[in-house]
């Protein structure tokens, strides 16, 4: 936070005209901060700026400096956005300057907003530098939330859908269980004019699922995304054999398969029936317990009272990680 | 290696623990040179600043903190998995330590140091070093995260701490109406929640009077979005916790007003994601903050019917860990102790609004009634797995009948919800106490106090607890104790997995598994759920926390059931959670996100707001007791309640409701 080369600002001949405000704490405030000599001064010319409503070139100049020293200081972001609308400022020179922070920045609500309102004037043609940096984050932190909401709120607005659904395979092929991407990919499906829609997408999609699954079947991620991709018309997944066989799968590989016994459940709540004998389809035997518990219960997990147990009996995730 | 052994031998238990839990940690704090700035974790939810989201995107220095200390993961595992099964093997190693501990041992881990994080947090009020100054724009968090952490333990502050907190809240006020990050800062949501609550936990005239209502309402006003979500401030961003900060306050203050409301459950739908839970703003992940942030945003302006109930229950029931017991905040990342509440304190909502549930869980039934069609239809792709199918057509019968059953009454729910019937117990609380005060609980009340006769909760000991445990039929003081066989059964049914100590890895699930606490009973009619409990003499003895509550609710039971009771039991595994706070996010003073973190006043503030949600989670009523068996450890470790949608200590909700409705 200290700069050796920093000028405090009453030696600087051209701020010698401001009076610098120092904060209104009162007498005796709580969560007192010690703040440092340099963090104080800057800050009390920031508030003397403020309150002329300066909006000029030192004033960006300050702004600046105060966003290096606390960048979650939302009012100085919103007072720059202000002050780089008068000055009619370049906004590649603003890109520039968030280049310039970003490291620390990553998980800063204020910096992503001022991204998004860069991106906004620059329009069009800042989609493809918007993807690259968010790519840039994802490369240390391929779950950062800001990053993704940036990044769909681009391709909403400026584009450059093509290419998407290949990158969420890609990280997906390096993480199977970043469950991120899959949220992404589901965005992209979903949301991707060129795509058509959900339905357009169904077959390719289930089949992509099934296959991460069966690739690591404790992975919950894939396991959601299917459920999602039926999400509205659970109907028409009683009638996929392949889906309901990679539960049966799942189930005679491991009994305890939680994500295979709540989708199966859920199927059975939509309407699967496998009558009195279904347990038989299942070699171990804990698992048809529970099938037939949830036949007993009339309409397998969802009753209040067998939610409770069906909650109970699976809530925890990742069996499979155990042994 | 005798010198060490030597020292080993002076630790306490506690500190043994955690030398064994984090080495790393414990030397730090040991030699008591730990940099506040780093202990600081500004990783706040809620909070305004830059200071983000959460545990949840730290992976880098996740990754660092746990492979410096295990072994790599084997190569073929992802990043993903490698994060994961470390904390677990982490948090198993933790739990098998306690274990392996004394009876006595055990105990003092489960204790609650409740001295220690009053300290902690107290001296925080008081003073922040320079490191804090990362969280400038963020200071009424600091205050509600600490009064409120005191509050929930029971801690009044003195005269002087009162008034100064009042004096700096009111200097973080806006003239226009809503509060900012320090004086002289625009205003915020975040900070205008965290300043509001903070001075509803402050509680009394002066506190309650300080706040602009008129203002506030005016600044709500300018944040909203035709969209139905709220901008932050001026010019920032939208996104779920804006709808939250926003439309708690103007509960809090009773500024609800149709504007405010308009579109609001379509803006929280549309961030409801194809997993179930709801994320920041439409598209985005499903995440544990926002999660809580929109339901409870619903709840307050009772529009929950909107959002897809059971898959949010799905989701937030599969975010809590089996082996950790604590809850992730999003699908494959890792546990961390601020999730008890955002996620712990979705099922305290959902659990006092389980009609909603029921509702749209009996409406899914009618797709059941299709079934044979359906089935008749895919039959043949069926029989290739489905071979040994018996006699279906029975079966199909019998829940047909069933199913009849459940149709009728879920149409006769919904009609009833549309009629107006209550189905919010929480905010319509206070609003309809007037309307039948005729005490339908006293039986279940007077079961319900009896561990507070012995002396109340604090001085409950250890002892007292287990007579507690013994006497089981004052947990159900109206019920059915449940056949001793179903209980039995019930367990046998659901336990998948041999027991885990035999392969030497200990979990939550095994260790704390759900106690049953008599919440055994078919689905209730929905009409008969409207509820109003509402203290008479709204402030309660701070000392003696919970003890006029009993006597001070009075609800209605409709016509159809006699139950007086309205919670159901926790449908998740609270014990668990408790386990996970008490034992892996204690810090020696303050508590924090997993083992190897530092506490903070943010892990502070929601750990304790968790532990006492899954507490009362146990309770048969809003606002009652939960037994002795619901407490994880001494009975002592009962927090005080917290509202469960604006998170502020429960008594002094209602003193600010009734303040600002008079």
């Amino acid at each position: 936070m200290t700069n050796d080369n920093w000028v405090p600002f009453n030696e600087r001949p051209d701020w010698d005209d401001i009076e610098p405000v120092p904060q209104d704490d009162g007498p005796h405030p709580v969560v007192p901060i010690s703040y440092t000599e340099h963090f104080r001064e800057v800050m009390d010319y920031f508030r003397a700026i403020l309150a002329k409503d300066e909006r000029s070139l030192r004033a960006l100049q300050l702004t600046a400096e105060v966003i290096s020293l606390n960048s979650a200081n939302y009012t100085v972001w919103h007072f720059r956005r202000l002050v780089l609308e008068a000055l009619d400022y370049d906004l590649e020179e603003e890109s520039i300057f968030l280049e310039t922070i970003a490291e620390m920045n990553y998980k800063n609500y204020q910096f992503w907003q001022h991204r998004r309102w860069v991106a906004q004037k620059r329009a069009s043609v800042a989609a493809p530098d918007e993807l690259k940096y968010t790519e840039v984050v994802f490369n240390d932190d391929s779950k950062n939330y800001h990053a993704w909401s940036h990044r769909q709120w681009v391709l909403l607005n400026l584009g450059g859908w093509e290419g998407e659904l290949e990158y969420c395979s890609k990280l997906l092929s390096q993480d199977i269980y970043n469950n991120s991407a899959w949220n992404q990919r589901y965005f992209v499906i979903t949301k991707d004019p060129s795509r058509g829609g959900l339905q357009a997408m169904l077959e390719s999609e289930v089949q992509y699922t099934l296959l991460a699954i069966r690739q690591a079947p404790s992975n919950e991620s894939p396991w959601r995304y299917l459920r999602g991709l039926f999400k509205d018309d659970k109907l028409n997944l009683l009638t996929r054999n392949d889906v309901i066989t990679v539960c049966l799968e799942q189930l005679a590989e491991e009994e305890s398969s939680v994500h295979a016994l709540n989708l199966l459940l859920d199927l059975m709540a939509s309407g699967l029936v496998t009558g009195r004998g279904g347990e038989q389809c299942f070699r171990k035997p804990e698992g048809c317990k529970v099938i037939s518990e949830g036949l007993n219960q009339g309409a397998a997990s969802v009753t209040p009272q067998s939610h409770k147990r069906y909650v109970k009996g699976f809530y925890g995730r990742r069996c499979m990680n155990v042994d | 290696m005798g010198v060490i052994d030597e020292h080993w031998l002076k630790f306490t238990r506690r500190e043994q623990f955690f030398w064994i839990v984090s080495p790393a940690e414990y030397l730090e704090n040991r030699a008591g040179g730990r940099n506040q700035c780093l202990s600081l974790d500004p990783n706040s939810f809620l909070a305004v600043a830059s200071v983000p989201i959460m545990l949840s995107t730290h992976c880098s220095a996740e990754q660092s903190f746990l492979c410096s200390n295990m072994e790599e993961g084997s190569s073929s595992s992802t990043l993903s998995q490698r994060l994961l099964s470390d904390l677990e093997r982490v948090v198993s190693s933790a739990y098998e330590q306690f274990d392996s501990a004394k009876i006595k041992e055990r105990y003092e881990l489960l204790t609650l140091s409740s001295h220690h994080h009053e300290t902690y947090v107290i001296r925080g009020l008081r003073r922040l070093s320079s490191g804090f100054y990362v969280l400038d724009s963020s200071r009424p968090w600091l205050c509600y995260w600490i009064l409120h952490s005191l509050a929930l333990l029971r801690r009044s502050v003195d005269d002087v701490l009162y008034n100064r907190s009042i004096a700096f809240l009111k200097r973080c006020q806006d003239p226009q109406g809503g509060y900012g990050g320090g004086p002289g800062q625009m205003p915020h949501l975040a900070t205008t929640y965290a300043a509001v609550c903070a001075l509803v936990t402050l509680g009394g005239e002066k506190a309650l009077a300080s706040i602009d209502r008129d203002k506030t309402l005016q600044f709500l006003l300018r944040m909203k979005d035709p969209c139905g979500g709220f901008r932050v401030h001026d010019d920032g961003e939208m996104d779920m916790r804006g709808s939250y900060t926003a439309l708690a306050v103007a509960h809090m203050l009773d500024i609800m007003i149709p504007e405010l409301v308009e579109n609001v459950g379509e803006y929280v739908r549309s961030c409801q994601t194809y997993e179930g839970g709801i994320g920041g703003e439409p598209g985005a992940e499903a995440h544990g903050g926002y999660t809580f942030c929109g339901l409870a945003a619903l709840a307050l302006v009772n529009q929950l019917h909107v959002l897809d109930l059971p898959a949010l229950v799905n989701w937030v029931a599969f975010r809590q860990g089996r082996v950790e017991g604590g809850f992730q905040g999003r699908t494959n990342k890792l546990v961390d102790g601020c999730y008890s509440f955002w996620q712990g304190g979705c099922f305290q909502v959902l659990q006092q609004y389980m009609p909603h549930l029921w509702v749209q869980q009996n409406a899914s039934m009618p797709g059941l009634s299709k079934t044979c069609d359906v089935f008749e239809g895919s039959k043949s792709g069926f029989e290739a797995t489905d071979s040994a199918m018996e006699d279906p057509e029975e079966k199909s019968e019998e829940e047909s009948a069933r199913r009849a059953e459940d149709m009728s009454s879920s149409r006769t729910t919904d009609s009833r919800s549309n009629s107006g019937v209550d189905l919010n117990p929480l905010t319509e609380a206070l609003d309809s106490k007037q309307s039948d005060s005729k005490s339908a609980v006293e039986d279940g009340a007077a079961g319900d106090s009896a561990p507070f006769a012995a002396g109340g909760p604090s001085s409950t000991t250890a002892a007292e607890k287990t007579v507690g445990e013994e006497k089981e039929e004052f947990l159900t003081p109206t019920e059915q104790v449940p056949a001793a066989e179903e209980l039995g059964s019930d367990d046998e049914v659901f336990e998948f997995t041999g027991p885990v100590m035999k392969t030497g890895f200990y979990s939550a699930d095994k260790l704390f598994p759900m106690v049953e606490i008599g919440f055994h009973r078919e689905p209730q009619h929905v009409a008969c759920v409207e509820v109003c409990e509402a203290p008479q003499g709204a402030v309660q003895d701070p000392g003696t926390g919970v003890s006029g509550a009993s006597g001070n609710s009075s609800r209605s039971t409709g016509e159809v059931d006699s139950v007086d009771e309205f919670l159901y039991g926790p449908i998740f595994n609270s014990q668990a959670l408790q386990a996970y706070i008490l034992l892996c996010c204690q810090d020696i003073a303050g508590l924090r996100d997993k083992p190897g973190k530092s506490a903070d006043f943010y892990h502070t503030c929601y750990c304790l707001s968790g532990l006492s949600a899954a507490q009362y989670s146990t309770a048969h009523r809003v606002d009652g007791p939960p037994p002795p068996s619901g407490v994880l450890g001494p009975y002592s470790n009962l927090l005080e309640a917290t509202h469960a949608l604006c998170n502020v200590r429960l008594d002094r909700y209602y003193e600010a409701r009734s303040f600002f409705q008079r």
